[in-house]
């Protein structure tokens, strides 16, 4: 039986970001499985979880999922808590002895965790999965400038222009210091290529990486929209901030000749930008209050709300300004058979192929998605089209039975 | 305006050529303090790393290091040259030795080591092949390591040279200042080209040289070797060396000054006092206490520790100042004054070096003894970890085992029983609520202190377990501020839960130990079981297989106790050696917070030192032999291990049942006493008691430390 230990930067109980999802939902797979003694350790940063000398807190009836106090540095994603990581993981390490150290992030974990691992257990197999650019960008690792452009490559120099609050000889050190630590994993697992080939090109070996995309449940569909309908219904779903483009889809719509925006509705699906300093949150509330009545703001979800919002649009778009990795969003869209109207770059435009299952546009650009947007309007028979072009994306099974050979050291 | 400044500048030269040269003290002398981190000396070469504030950069030559074979990694030695974070570093260490896995030695000198100090002390290592390293250089040792991103940061030489007897070439990077030299004759450089490769953090804003190697006075014999040193310095030296001259000239106002922040009479011990110093330019020649007997004096240095001093580190540490720690206590006992100390006001001079004197008068404040007394001395000072067994032994142990013993003085001593006559304090309280079972089995005896509401849950949780019939229930409340409730609530609790108990009340806060102690003095049973108030029974029956385990030369046993969600809280105790605080021993819990479904029935790391009180059974006869817990302890930490190591001593074993599992809500009882700062220092204090105490067991057991004379 094969012992694996899954480490996670958050349990999906606490917070509802993608990585953390993805991977309980596969440690949730294989402690159902036959083959597995899985567990599940997760980092928590709650002050009153903690005890005295006491690393872990218990999570499930069954104590698989444990808790786990720790945090890190956000710039060299160091761990905080050098006594836990020191002292109480090995000893955690030395009672599960897992097979496989399956790693879905090291943000909250510390990148000295791996070396960690592999002291205490030195045949054990180590994975890590990526989930953005964080190792390569220091900028929420979106490749994304502070003054706007998208990034194309790190460079010390590069960076310390786009976040002067540190010398150039800072982003050296950041860079060697991660890969150094990097270099005890065996397996880096990445949702997409784009996202393989950027880590490729900053110099992990193109070999030790293997693209398997993070699956999602099966459960309810949403049903079709009465396609007989002359009306169009586009949304969009996920937070709202800086980088997901909100306000290029409200500014794309609101160029809309009136006539055609009868014929079509934009639903905003999430929030969130509250909570962005500055202008931001104003703006999109400006945007949105001031926007035509054809546009219509839903408001924060929860996940399984996401069905019934889903079967209320015919559309998904997703017009972020960054590269994106493999959004949550466009798997969940092709799962409900929504085609997806996305930027033209990255991991969207990878996922998302221009006329079979969706509708590229020049990312940033108004223009572009507002002509995008009449065609579509104008041209209702594309929707069918479109839908009849998704391919369903993996089921959890699927990405599981692709980790499991990996852990076992068949690929 | 030229001519006073260049006056003043001859005058200070000359002075300095007069005084002997401590500013160039060795802090790096063989018996400085050290952790040793490595028991087997790597071959081949040394490194000697300088660490200043970043210890980022140290961590990541960690790393790097552990990266390669073992047999490639030179042998570290980390000097600590930031006075303000020695301790953290004292503290990183041993993290990141169980993290890299890398063996490395951690000098912890008192005074931050100029580079000439660096340089000789790489000297003395010449013939095991030294090298002076910054941090962010031990990164780049190997060249072909230097790649693109390392070259455009403006340097010249990339690569340290490594040391051989005559030739050193040291490149101390990080503000640290560029010094180059070579036997018997100084070889300059040009300013630029010898500048740090990598200087880490932004630039302060104002670099100015001052080429010290033009005032000839401090080129001076290092390690019998001539060094000659340009330092490039902030600002604020340039002010200190300004504010020298000034001083040596003889202007009024020297920039220095002592304050007293913390003056105490203790009874029959002495005078307590804590402050600190700020003397830049070392101005003070002494410091003296008159002595009101005779009119004499009493010199400050002669009785105090050297301390730190957070707040002044960092302000002196903004300008670069290298220097001493800057905080002081002075225990001075009462002979050194004749009879009495002085009372109300303390009278303190300040002799300078130019012989003006300043006196300065300070209230003194007395102090009764009592729990308070003990932690308003505590909270006066910050101690030195480093030193921390002679700093205790010197200045704390007297007044705490003064200021806490005294009230509990004339207490019924076990075993003498209650009624000794000589005790001056109030008497117990006893209250027997419902009807007690005629000769128990076992007593179980729970001090109460703040959350008595758990008594309730406890109870709850205990009422049903038929192997609980023949036990007596003891409570000793132990916090007079919830006497009254507690007392009146008592017949009530009896009503509804059916669990008889004698409520015992000795009217004041004696801590674990005292309150276990009467309890036990009170006790009927043959067997004793300790227990804290936030114990709670998980199933029944867990008492048997404890009861089970208490045979032959077993004298004690303790219980797997589990936090709320089932992570371990205790599953035996262990004793390890902390570096940081001068390698006391302190207790852990091996196996704390991991699934209790996990951690086998038979520790891994066998526990050996014994069981945590929360949950303990002896027999009262070993109890009372042993005369119970050490009082000693103030409030209630260590008393426990103490009892297991007595125990030891006396041939006996403690082991530790998994089967009787029990909830443990650490310190959910006690939430109220673990205020900031004073709890931290009751802990060392209680630590460094329990060393001293099992001083003899645990000697052996200490790993890290060397013999300081052996590097020589």
């Amino acid at each position: 039986m094969l012992r694996v230990l899954i480490i996670a930067h958050a349990h999906p109980d606490f917070s509802h970001g993608g990585a953390e999802i993805a991977a309980y939902q596969l440690f949730e797979h294989l402690r159902k499985s036959a083959e597995c003694d899985a567990w599940f350790l997760a980092c928590h940063q709650h002050p009153g979880f903690a005890r005295p000398g006491a690393a872990f807190a218990i999570r499930s009836k069954d104590q698989r999922e444990i808790l786990y106090d720790q945090s890190t540095d956000y710039f060299d994603f160091s761990a905080s808590n050098l006594r836990f990581l020191a002292f109480d993981l090995p000893a955690l390490l030395r009672e599960i002895r897992p097979d496989v150290v399956h790693f879905h992030h090291y943000v909250n974990v510390g990148v000295e965790t791996f070396r960690v691992v592999r002291n205490e257990l030195p045949t054990a197999r180590i994975l890590l999965t990526l989930h953005e650019f964080l190792a390569i960008c220091n900028r929420q690792g979106q490749m994304l400038k502070t003054n706007g452009r998208l990034c194309e490559r790190a460079h010390p120099q590069d960076c310390h222009l786009c976040m002067p609050e540190r010398p150039p000889p800072d982003y050296f050190l950041r860079e060697r210091y991660i890969k150094s630590l990097f270099s005890e994993v065996d397996h880096f697992i990445s949702p997409s290529e784009f996202l393989k080939a950027r880590y490729a090109a900053w110099g992990l070996a193109a070999e030790r990486i293997f693209v398997i995309e993070n699956g999602q449940p099966a459960d309810v569909i949403a049903p079709r929209r009465d396609s007989g309908s002359a009306i169009q219904v586009f949304g969009h779903f996920g937070q709202i901030t800086p980088y997901k483009g909100v306000d290029v889809l409200l500014a794309a719509f609101a160029r809309l000749p009136a006539r055609t925006r009868q014929r079509c509705r934009l639903q905003l699906h999430g929030g969130g930008h509250h909570g962005f300093p500055g202008t931001f949150a104003r703006r999109i509330e400006q945007a949105i209050a001031a926007g035509p009545q054809e546009l219509i703001y839903r408001g924060p979800y929860q996940p399984q709300d996401l069905p019934r919002r889903m079967a209320g649009v015919d559309w998904v778009i997703v017009p972020s300004l960054w590269w994106e990795n493999s959004p949550m969003v466009i798997q969940e869209a092709f799962r409900h058979g929504r085609p997806v109207i996305c930027s033209n770059i990255g991991g969207m435009a990878e996922k998302v192929r221009d006329g079979v299952d969706g509708v590229h546009f020049a990312v940033g650009d108004p223009d572009a998605l507002c002509s995008v947007l009449c065609r579509i309007i104008d041209n209702p028979a594309l929707l069918d089209q479109l839908q009849a072009g998704i391919a369903p994306p993996p089921t959890i099974a699927a990405t599981a039975r692709q980790c499991l050979s990996l852990y076992r050291g068949d690929r | 305006m030229f001519a006073v400044y260049h006056a003043l500048r001859a005058r200070a030269l000359a002075m300095l050529r007069r005084r002997a040269t401590p500013v160039w003290d060795d802090p790096l002398h063989p018996h400085c303090p050290r952790l040793v981190y490595s028991d087997q000396r790597a071959p081949g070469r040394i490194w000697v790393i300088a660490a200043h504030e970043r210890q980022d950069l140290v961590r990541a030559a960690l790393a790097e290091l552990s990266g390669r074979p073992r047999a490639q990694r030179p042998h570290l030695i980390i000097v600590a040259c930031d006075p303000a974070s020695r301790e953290d570093l004292a503290i990183r260490a041993q993290d990141w030795r169980s993290i890299f896995d890398v063996g490395f030695e951690v000098w912890l000198p008192d005074e931050p080591p100029a580079p000439a100090h660096l340089a000789s002390f790489c000297l003395r290592l010449t013939h095991r092949n030294a090298v002076l390293l910054s941090p962010a250089e031990a990164l780049f040792a190997q060249p072909d390591w230097v790649d693109d991103a390392f070259r455009f940061s403006h340097c010249s030489s990339t690569q340290p040279i490594e040391c051989s007897p005559g030739d050193v070439n040291l490149n101390l990077a990080d503000r640290v200042p560029v010094l180059v030299w070579r036997q018997g004759a100084a070889t300059e450089r040009s300013g630029a080209a010898a500048f740090s490769p990598v200087r880490m953090g932004p630039a302060p804003a104002a670099w100015a040289p001052i080429t010290i190697a033009r005032l000839p006075a401090l080129t001076s014999q290092v390690g019998g070797f001539r060094v000659q040193g340009w330092l490039y310095r902030h600002q604020g030296l340039i002010l200190d060396i300004a504010a020298w001259m000034l001083l040596l000239a003889g202007l009024p106002r020297p920039p220095a000054n002592v304050e007293v922040t913390a003056c105490f009479a203790i009874p029959d011990v002495g005078l307590f006092l804590a402050g600190s110093i700020i003397d830049p330019v070392r101005a003070i020649k002494r410091i003296a206490v008159k002595r009101w007997s005779d009119g004499g004096e009493i010199d400050l240095s002669a009785f105090w520790s050297r301390v730190p001093e957070p707040k002044l580190d960092r302000l002196y540490r903004q300008y670069h100042v290298p220097q001493s720690p800057r905080g002081f206590v002075a225990l001075i006992p009462i002979s050194a004054f004749g009879t009495t100390v002085p009372t109300p006001v303390l009278d303190l001079d300040v002799l300078y070096q130019d012989n003006r004197c300043r006196r300065r008068r300070i209230p003194v404040s007395p102090l009764t003894p009592g729990v308070e007394s003990v932690r308003t001395l505590l909270a006066a000072f910050s101690p030195d970890r480093i030193r921390l067994r002679e700093f205790m032994l010197r200045q704390v142990a007297q007044p705490v085992e003064r200021l806490w013993r005294a009230p509990n003085q004339g207490r019924p001593r076990l075993g003498a029983g209650s009624d000794t006559g000589s005790d001056t304090v109030r008497p117990d309280v006893v209250c027997r609520i419902g009807a007690l079972g005629d000769a128990p089995r076992v007593s179980i005896i729970i001090p109460v202190y703040g959350r008595w509401d758990f008594m309730r849950y406890q109870m709850e949780s205990f009422r049903k377990d038929s192997s609980l019939r023949d036990v007596e229930w003891i409570y000793v409340l132990d916090d007079p501020r919830i006497a009254t409730e507690m007392i009146a609530s008592a017949e009530a609790l009896h009503a509804v839960f059916g669990i008889a108990f004698t409520l015992l009340y000795p009217q004041r806060n004696l801590g674990f130990s005292g309150a276990c102690n009467r309890g036990a003095a009170a006790a009927r049973g043959d067997l004793l079981l300790l227990m804290n108030s936030d114990v709670f029974a998980v199933g029944d029956g867990w008492i048997e297989p404890m009861l089970d385990a208490l045979h032959d030369d077993v004298a004690a046993v303790g219980a797997r106790l589990l936090y709320e969600d089932h992570a371990v809280q205790h599953a035996g105790v262990a004793l390890e050696p902390f570096g940081p605080w001068d390698d006391l021993c302190i207790l852990t819990h091996p196996g704390k917070g991991l699934p209790d479904r996990l951690l086998p029935a038979v520790p891994r790391a066998s526990a050996g030192a014994g069981a945590t009180a929360a949950c303990l059974l002896l027999r009262r006869a070993d109890y009372e032999g042993l005369g119970g817990l050490c009082e000693d302890f103030v409030i209630g930490d260590f008393e426990d291990g103490d009892l297991c190591a007595r125990l030891r001593r006396a041939g006996q074993r403690t082991v530790i049942t998994a089967e009787a599992r029990l909830y443990h809500l650490e310190r959910q009882s006690i939430g109220s006493m673990n205020e900031a700062g004073q709890h931290g220092m009751l802990t060392l204090y209680n630590c460094w008691l329990f060393n001293r105490r099992i001083d003899a067991d645990v000697r052996g057991c200490s790993l890290h430390r060397q013999a300081a004379a052996k590097a020589d």
